[in-house]
């Protein structure tokens, strides 16, 4: 069924098939930079002013601590690494605990489209796996049957699953966001553009899996043709799903989809910042260092050009 | 900052009516402003209140505390509502010419 | 309404509509008992800005010519571009931008906001209203993004003074008690954008409310105390409670000032002076009792454990925090314990913990576990008996929700008032009292009236409900809260809707009701006249 022979193919088929191959290229590099950067910038924010013990509060009913130093003085208590910290971090990680018990419906939809997103990743890992097991291979004569290899019921698996909870998921929460006055006043057009790539992607993965390539054999082979810079070609369908896919790649840095990363900046690096400000410490080296910078707020009361130790004992 | 008429002088008051010019304070300006506060006509133990938070205020630029006021007046909290129905706070001291309280009072 | 209305020029945004508002339990089920909010005057809505809720918090006062409207949009974007550095605004630059970029807007948080619920869940009041007008602004005027991603990202907003102004006061509208972070999944902080909004005001544009800034954290530098006690009317309050404690408790105990090289200096809310003597005064008799080594001092700001920098000015909290230090480095003290005020305790304890350094960096706990130590660990003789009467406990959302002391006054109270009964929710999940980040003491035009019947509502419906058993007004009860703002705020709650009255219901701090259950007091400690 499928070409080996790369070169049977009209000029703009090949010229499609070099786009896709180049396109695939700049998604992966594009969000592996965009995402670096924000990992890059995130951690590296400067120490804040500590607006709160959260630590104990967010995760137990019950805590108790005498107050400041003597709250510090019990490291297993007072760390923010501590289990139940962990624990109520990975409760939402995992099972999206908070949505849960606040609204099963949309919790529904919502963990749907994730189980399809997540699958959906894993699905193309299976396939790009196999396609860089073939080109490693230096098998010249590339088969479809060689492609198909031995992952293929797992990958057939993956794509059922993340196309049908993607197509699921994603129907789910464009209505209720669609139906819900509080969260459609509050989403941007390109939650919703988010919602129809993710279905159309699924829904053209669903067809291909019907008709043209049961085994996503093809999809393989184009992974091949990409690590052996000679493109393979795809049919028009799978050229279809395969733009969509990456476009939806790209995409996802432009959302708040990130959170998954930065969220555990602003629990262990900011809600539960426990870190003391003891002498020597490396807190109060960077509290030294911040009270150095200086300020340029103007009202009245401020004196602009001032550092920030200057300004806290200046008191006209 | 609004000027108003209190006493047949002219004195600026705050957006909730308490003078912000204390030196002008006099009897006819507090009459004035008891009218305003439903303290109309005062009396004798109007007068207590009045003068005590006055001189408290002339000495120590601060209102007393509420418990100190009616401990030295020997007029209870219940009956300075009766006389002040704006309470001590915002009745009394307004009509002593006091500076609104602030703080977390 | 839609969330770009707020630019648009109209009468007022909302309406507050008794009919709208949560609905309270018996005998506040009868909507004659219901209190009515005060309208402003016409000449008040001339002079400032009050097309939002028709309320007045901040008191923004409308531009004289074109030029000044210029400047103030000016000046607001200038703010708002600083937030965004590291150089002025270190202290809260990493939630600032997490909190801006990665909310997903799912509206779990919304049920969390006092406001928003009490109002019948207006939409302006609602947690993520604000952040979602903020960060429109932000992609269209500080990231100047184009105008096709400006489209995609749903940024339409028109900055102009009236959305600028509405903004100012809407920050006013949030009491910073933090629940909706608390809800929501992935540590977005809706209250720290009320915060980072005043900062723009006040750090920029010089604008407050003048009760947290000029009367506020400015004349608390100045004369000593934000309620304007300076050290001689200090003197003279001390000596008052000295002579009060002696006419208590038959005995004269002298409160220990400016002792040098004490365990312990104890910083009290200076409100508690004026209106509340009785609290500072326990603390004097239950340390008395113990033996506590301690000192109270006379210094300006010394003697003012308040620091309302914490609710809109980075550079004020630094201000006052450093002075407090440095009077308890000279006088030599071991460390600090702050008395029953909430945001002191948050001010002091963690946030300055970010501020000082060297010799400035003292230990600072709160006082609370002392009072549990005593209590618990039997150094003064008690008998509950004499609290026999129903005691519920309010958590102020600053010690308790946001340090994590929920134990010790729950101990305490276990121990000495046999008729304590929780509120629900308590502890770190309470609602906030309505008077949280400077609205207990906003005390001008209508505002008081705004944080009873709206911001405040909720704490009420829930102080009623735990007292339903037992509402008819002969039995006395109690509502202990250990914060002064949280006391004012329930102060005025039970005036505005004649609650005393109604249903019997007082309020107090923690350390009276230890006193009251001293079996060596010869007549009862709490004085319920001061309703
Ligand atoms: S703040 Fe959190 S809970 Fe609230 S809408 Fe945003 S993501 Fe959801
Ligand atoms: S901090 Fe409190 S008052 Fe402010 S928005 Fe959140 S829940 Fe509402």
């Amino acid at each position: 069924m499928f070409e080996a022979n790369t070169f049977s193919k009209s000029d703009l088929g090949l010229t499609m098939d070099i786009f896709l191959i180049l396109l695939t290229c700049f998604a992966y590099i594009f969000i592996l930079v965009a995402y670096s950067a924000k990992i890059v910038k995130y951690a590296r924010m400067p120490i804040h002013l500590r607006w709160e013990l959260f630590t104990a509060t967010k995760t137990e009913k019950k805590p108790y601590h005498h107050g400041l130093t003597a709250f510090e003085a019990q490291p297993f208590q007072s760390s923010r690494w501590r289990l139940s910290n962990v624990w109520s971090f990975l409760k939402e990680y995992l099972w999206f605990h908070s949505y849960l018990s606040h609204d099963k419906t949309y919790w529904c939809f919502l963990y749907i489209a994730h189980i399809g997103f997540v699958s959906l990743i894993i699905f193309q890992a299976v396939c790009i796996a196999t396609a860089l097991g073939t080109f490693l291979a230096h098998d010249q004569t590339i088969t479809a049957e060689r492609a198909t290899g031995s992952l293929v019921a797992l990958r057939i698996l993956l794509a059922i699953i993340s196309f049908a909870a993607g197509i699921i998921g994603n129907i789910g929460l464009m209505v209720y966001r669609i139906s819900h006055r509080d969260l459609r006043l509050y989403t941007p057009p390109l939650t919703f553009i988010g919602y129809c790539i993710s279905i159309c992607t699924c829904l053209i993965g669903f067809i291909l899996l019907l008709t043209n390539d049961p085994h996503f054999s093809g999809y393989v082979l184009f992974f091949v043709g990409m690590f052996q810079i000679k493109p393979i070609a795809v049919s028009g369908l799978l050229g279809l799903f395969i733009f969509l896919n990456m476009l939806h790649l790209i995409y996802l840095p432009f959302t708040p989809g990130f959170h998954y990363v930065t969220r555990f900046f602003a629990f262990f690096n900011v809600l539960w910042d426990t870190r003391p400000n003891q002498k020597g410490s490396p807190v109060e080296k960077a509290i030294g260092q911040v009270m150095g910078k200086k300020i340029t707020w103007s009202a009245p009361h401020i004196k602009s050009g001032q550092t920030w130790e200057q300004a806290a004992k200046h008191r006209s | 900052m609004a000027k108003t008429t209190l006493g047949g002088i002219e004195i600026e008051v705050d957006e909730d009516g308490f003078i912000q010019e204390p030196e002008k304070w006099n009897k006819e300006v507090a009459e004035d402003l008891s009218k305003l506060e439903q303290a109309f006509p005062m009396g004798e133990d109007h007068w207590k209140i009045v003068n005590y938070l006055r001189d408290y205020y002339l000495k120590y630029e601060i209102a007393p505390p509420i418990r100190m006021l009616v401990k030295q007046t020997g007029i209870d909290l219940k009956t300075i509502y009766q006389l002040f129905p704006g309470g001590p706070a915002k009745g009394a001291c307004k009509v002593a010419g006091l500076p609104k309280p602030t703080g977390c009072v | 309404m839609r969330i770009e209305d707020i630019s648009k020029k109209s009468d007022q945004i909302i309406k507050i509509r008794q009919s709208d508002l949560l609905p309270l339990p018996y005998p506040y089920n009868n909507p004659e008992k219901d209190t009515a909010m005060r309208e402003l005057s016409s000449d008040q809505r001339e002079r400032y800005e009050a097309s939002l809720d028709g309320v007045i918090g901040v008191g923004i006062q409308r531009p004289s010519s074109k030029a000044e409207e210029e400047l103030f949009i000016h000046k607001f974007l200038s703010g708002l571009a600083k937030l965004f550095e590291k150089e002025n605004n270190w202290t809260f630059l990493h939630p600032l931008y997490h909190s801006l970029e990665y909310c997903v807007k799912c509206q779990i948080c919304n049920d969390s906001c006092p406001a928003y619920i009490a109002s019948g869940r207006k939409e302006i009041y609602r947690p993520t209203y604000r952040p979602e007008v903020l960060r429109r602004i932000v992609d269209k005027y500080i990231k100047k993004k184009n105008r096709a991603s400006l489209k995609l990202t749903g940024s339409d907003i028109e900055l102009n003074w009236t959305l600028i102004a509405r903004l100012g006061e809407l920050a006013y509208r949030c009491t910073l008690c933090r629940k909706c972070t608390q809800a929501c999944p992935l540590g977005i902080d809706n209250g720290l954008i009320s915060h980072e909004i005043r900062k723009v005001f006040s750090q920029e544009m010089g604008i407050a409310p003048k009760e947290l800034h000029e009367q506020g954290t400015v004349q608390q530098l100045k004369v000593g105390s934000s309620t304007g006690i300076n050290p001689r009317a200090l003197e003279n309050i001390i000596e008052f409670m000295e002579n009060d404690i002696e006419e208590k408790i038959g005995r004269k105990i002298k409160i220990p000032v400016d002792k040098k090289g004490a365990e312990i200096l104890l910083l009290h809310n200076a409100g508690e002076f004026m209106s509340w003597p009785e609290n500072t005064e326990a603390f004097a008799i239950i340390f008395d009792a113990a033996g506590i080594d301690w000192t109270l001092s006379s210094e300006t700001v010394g003697y003012d454990a308040v620091n309302y920098g914490v609710w809109y000015d980075d550079i004020q909290l630094a201000r006052v925090a450093t002075r407090q230090a440095e009077i308890a480095r000279n006088l030599g003290v071991k460390k600090i314990n702050v008395g029953e005020c909430g945001h002191a305790h948050k001010a002091m304890i963690v946030v300055a913990d970010r501020v000082l350094t060297g010799d400035l960096n003292i230990p600072r706990e709160s006082a609370l576990p002392i009072l549990r130590d005593i209590v618990v660990g039997d150094k003064i003789k008690l008998d509950s008996s004499r609290n026999n009467f129903p005691i519920t406990l309010h958590d102020p959302c600053n010690m308790v929700r946001l340090m994590g002391i929920v134990e010790p006054q729950r101990e305490i109270l276990k121990k000495i008032c046999p008729q304590f009964l929780e509120m629900e929710p308590h502890g770190v999940d309470n609602y906030c009292c309505g008077g949280g980040s400077g609205f207990a003491i906003m005390q001008s035009m209508n505002f008081p009236d705004w944080r009873s019947a709206v911001s405040g509502r909720i704490k009420l419906k829930q102080i009623l409900e735990v007292f339903q058993d037992t509402i008819s007004p002969d039995v006395k009860k109690y509502v202990c809260a250990p914060c002064s703002n949280c006391k004012g705020q329930i102060r005025d709650l039970l005036n505005y809707y004649n609650v005393w009255d109604e249903c019997g219901i007082f309020y107090g701090g923690l350390a009276e009701l230890i006193v009251n259950a001293m079996i060596d007091l010869e007549k009862p400690f709490i004085e319920w006249e001061w309703h």
